[in-house]
């Protein structure tokens, strides 16, 4: 039976938060993983979020796409609660958390036209066939889609994690280390891949990585957290200031 | 500033929620493997019951005759062979998936993992069914090639006797009230299979709580003879084991009342692990 949910959709292109964190804290057994993070993320910017091993960056994603709920506080995206309505806000987002993980057993494709039956803005067959098609396109994974998870290399996993992440025509996609254990070509390639996302399709992105000169390369905005608390939101220039590089403020940032 | 306007979103129907998991659970070698263990079992219990005759009075229930084949073969399978395909099942299809984070592709889509859980159990289930209809339809073939067909033949706990055509529907209800022990026993393993920490621990947690199922009522016959008959026989077929094992027989021939009490323990345990494990999924945070 076909449910029907209520959605917000963006009528006007002006530049409004596609993402509001809301001060959302977050304690597993005692331990608080965020405490009282807000932030917004722009339409059409890619927002670098950036912290030491162990600051929350995953905790934060994986409570921007509902996989853990806050304690309190809130986050909206698209115009919809994640906590209160998880799985309407959850159609404006794609993501990869931590790794791209998929289902072993099953080719590229196979994965992505898996998920795409998950996806209610494709109601038909048809229509999942050519979504499916179109983003193998887009990750340039079409020529090996056919082939089993198990052959492919990590750069190609990431780029298939992305595939997976656009399969809803998301607006907001979250990145979470994409570029973990790529070769420098590899990196390239995805970087290439990011900047297209948001200038040809338009996406809004969300990327964490420790690697300082890519962000530098990518990002619009820069969020950093340090023991789950925002320490720094602005654009990326307010970030450098007057270092040589955003490694260079990001290191005395964190040793202040 | 934004704006923003509401309008409507179909939502994800449950029947795709379904399809998704059946063609993933079908996906994989083992369960493709798992798909010849009907006719191969079959085969199996066939030759044991022959075996069997050799050392029966053909006038007991045990001994096989073309009419009772099906019942025969399926009392020796059900709590091995049938109840060991859903540990597999439950294994691969909910504590692998969870704990190697396969399950995420699905939960970052709008999509609840209690909906995502009781579409496994159906895919499961279903699996199991199937497996349930094709072992019905060869041991009632094996049992017409290969067993004397005698004009009538004797039910389990003198239920009386029952021609063939007469028998072939009390295979039917003996197969019904199979496949609900089985979809009971699921909802336990899926409970098992979420508080498993890897596939290994589930799998070791359900041939723990299998081995508990049969030890609890063995050692209850040491106290038989201080217990009234269906006292005894209440406290024995507590055990889902004993259910399936030799309950469901009992149930029929509505030996003692155990047509109501076994359907009552069935539904008790059905609700009792069924209704926590979706409780465990509402509750849990997805990936702590």
């Amino acid at each position: 039976m076909e449910r029907t949910k209520e959605k917000i959709t963006v009528i006007a292109q002006a530049e409004y938060p596609v993402a509001e964190i809301g001060n959302i804290t977050k304690k597993v057994r005692g331990r608080t993983l965020l405490k009282n993070v807000s932030f917004t993320v722009e339409s059409g910017e890619i927002c670098g979020l950036l912290g030491p091993n162990g600051a929350g960056k995953t905790t934060l994603i994986r409570a921007l796409t509902g996989l853990i709920r806050p304690d309190s506080g809130d986050i909206i995206i698209g115009g919809c609660s994640v906590v209160r309505e998880r799985e309407a806000a959850v159609t404006n987002v794609g993501a990869i958390v931590e790794s791209p993980i998929f289902f072993p057993y099953m080719t590229g494709r196979e994965n992505l036209e898996n998920l795409a039956l998950l996806h209610p803005n494709l109601p038909d067959r048809a229509a999942r066939k050519r979504r499916v098609n179109e983003v193998l396109e887009v990750v340039r994974m079409d020529k090996r889609a056919d082939e089993k998870i198990k052959t492919y290399s990590l750069g190609m996993k990431q780029r298939l994690g992305i595939a997976q992440a656009l399969l809803g025509d998301p607006e907001l996609l979250i990145l979470d280390e994409p570029a973990n254990g790529l070769d420098p070509i590899g990196i390239r390639e995805l970087r290439e891949l990011i900047l297209k996302l948001k200038t040809e399709f338009g996406k809004t992105i969300l990327v964490s990585s420790h690697l300082l000169d890519e962000l530098q390369k990518i990002c619009d905005r820069i969020v950093v957290i340090r023991e789950g608390e925002l320490v720094f939101a602005g654009s990326r220039n307010e970030m450098i200031g007057d270092h040589q590089s955003l490694e260079d403020a990001f290191v005395e940032m964190m040793t202040r | 500033m934004s704006l923003l306007v509401r309008e409507q979103v179909d939502g994800i129907g449950f029947a795709r929620i379904l399809e998704a998991e059946w063609k993933r659970l079908w996906k994989r070698r083992a369960v493709r493997w798992m798909a010849w263990t009907a006719p191969v079992a079959a085969l199996v219990s066939t030759k044991y019951l022959f075996s069997q005759n050799t050392t029966l009075d053909p006038g007991l229930p045990e001994y096989a005759t073309a009419g009772n084949v099906p019942v025969l073969a399926l009392a020796e399978m059900l709590i091995t062979v049938f109840s060991g395909m859903m540990l597999i099942l439950a294994g691969l299809s909910v504590t692998e998936e969870y704990r190697s984070g396969q399950l995420r592709m699905s939960m970052l889509r709008a999509v609840s993992l209690p909906k995502i859980m009781i579409a496994k159990w159906i895919s499961c289930l279903v699996f199991v069914l199937i497996q349930l209809a094709l072992y019905f339809l060869c041991t009632v073939a094996m049992g017409r090639l290969a067993f004397p067909d005698p004009a009538t033949y004797p039910l389990f706990y003198d239920a009386g006797t029952v021609s063939y055509a007469e028998g072939l529907l009390y295979n039917l209800a003996y197969y019904g009230l199979s496949a609900v022990a089985l979809g009971v026993l699921l909802a336990v393993f899926f409970w098992i299979a979420a508080l498993g920490r890897s596939s290994t621990a589930a799998l070791g947690l359900g041939i723990g709580f299998l081995l508990l199922s049969y030890v609890l009522p063995i050692m209850l016959t040491y106290f038989r003879p201080l217990l009234e008959a269906k006292v005894y026989l209440r406290l024995y077929f507590s055990s889902l084991l004993m259910i399936e094992w030799e309950g469901l027989a009992a149930m029929l021939a509505n030996l003692h009342g155990l047509q109501y009490w076994n359907i009552g323990i069935l539904a008790g345990y059905g609700l009792l692990f069924g209704g926590t494990t979706v409780w465990i999924w509402r509750r849990r945070d997805s990936f702590e």
